[in-house]
């Protein structure tokens, strides 16, 4: 079941991770890049990873993020994640990848049931698990 | 948003903000559909009337009583309103009701009809529902797809196209391209 956040509920469920992603974009003044994009990452400990994706093409960027998730698997010692965010440099939120979600699920079946915060509307945000998404 | 999830919000809402916790039903109203993303006028009621009685608002469009509750079991936000009052409708639905009260009420036979004689309805006929995702602008339709990895389809409104492409939960994902 989806949840839906307004800007105030977000705060307590998601502040973390979206003051994760600010604060990387916020700090970064390097080459500007077409692909500029942040995923922070909750896993099944309560590690947080942020993730910062910079790319020319498409298809170097969802390759990026693919490379995180062994990444991941290597520090953390777990591959299971609880909740995403997927930032890009204007803030904007989206989905991760379509190949990064599918990596994900590859990796542990209990991914498929990783929470997405997503845009809805003006200040209103909705949280769904990856298998309603793909 | 299906049926469902329109019931979830109006539940949770009901539950856990306090502006909806009172008897002014505008207030609950305006929780109900912040959480919603769905558009409601400034103003007091009287206001909020008279501009959605233009059938020129956003996405508000006038309907039938049973019109406007058949939208609510799509997942589609309606409402009836007066000068003095608004009702949020809930959908009808065994698994996940809301409990009526006198700002979110299920229109069926046991209605009674001097509760809503007075209500005039409506629904938002938005082409984006409540509860749809928004998601980047790409600057092309091939960077997107490559990116989202799947089929788009499109709308074309008010000279603009709007694309998106749909969730496997049946919601979809608008994005924008330059």
């Amino acid at each position: 079941m989806s949840e839906i956040y307004s800007k105030t509920t977000v705060e307590s469920e998601w502040g973390a991770m979206l003051s994760l992603a600010k604060v990387y974009f916020e700090s970064y003044s390097q080459k500007k890049y077409e692909y500029h994009q942040c995923l922070v990452l909750t896993t099944a400990n309560g590690e947080q990873a942020v993730c910062p994706i910079t790319a020319n093409s498409v298809d170097a960027l969802k390759s990026q993020a693919c490379s995180y998730i062994e990444s991941l698997i290597k520090k953390y010692k777990d591959n299971s994640i609880k909740k995403i965010i997927c930032m890009w440099e204007n803030n904007t939120i989206d989905v991760p990848s379509l190949n990064f979600m599918k990596k994900l699920c590859e990796t542990n079946k209990e991914n498929r049931n990783a929470i997405v915060l997503l845009n809805a509307g003006t200040d209103v945000y909705i949280a769904k698990k990856i298998v309603d998404i793909i | 948003m299906n049926k469902k999830q329109y019931n979830n919000v109006i539940e949770n809402t009901l539950k856990h903000e306090q502006s909806a916790q009172t008897d002014d039903s505008l207030a609950t109203a305006r929780a109900i559909f912040d959480n919603m993303g769905v558009a409601l006028p400034q103003g007091d009621m009287k206001t909020v009337y008279e501009t959605i009685k233009t059938d020129n608002y956003m996405g508000w469009k006038s309907c039938t009583m049973q019109e406007a509750q058949e939208a609510a079991d799509n997942g589609t936000a309606a409402i009836g309103i007066s000068e003095d009052r608004i009702v949020v409708l809930s959908a009808n639905d065994e698994e996940q009701s809301v409990a009526q009260t006198t700002s979110v009420i299920l229109l069926d036979e046991e209605t009674l009809e001097d509760a809503v004689s007075s209500l005039v309805f409506y629904q938002y006929s938005n082409m984006r529902s409540c509860g749809d995702q928004y998601g980047a602008t790409w600057s092309s339709l091939d960077a997107a797809m490559n990116y989202y990895g799947t089929d788009y389809t499109y709308t074309y409104c008010g000279g603009y196209y709007n694309y998106y492409y749909t969730f496997s939960d049946g919601s979809r994902m608008y994005f924008r391209v330059a």
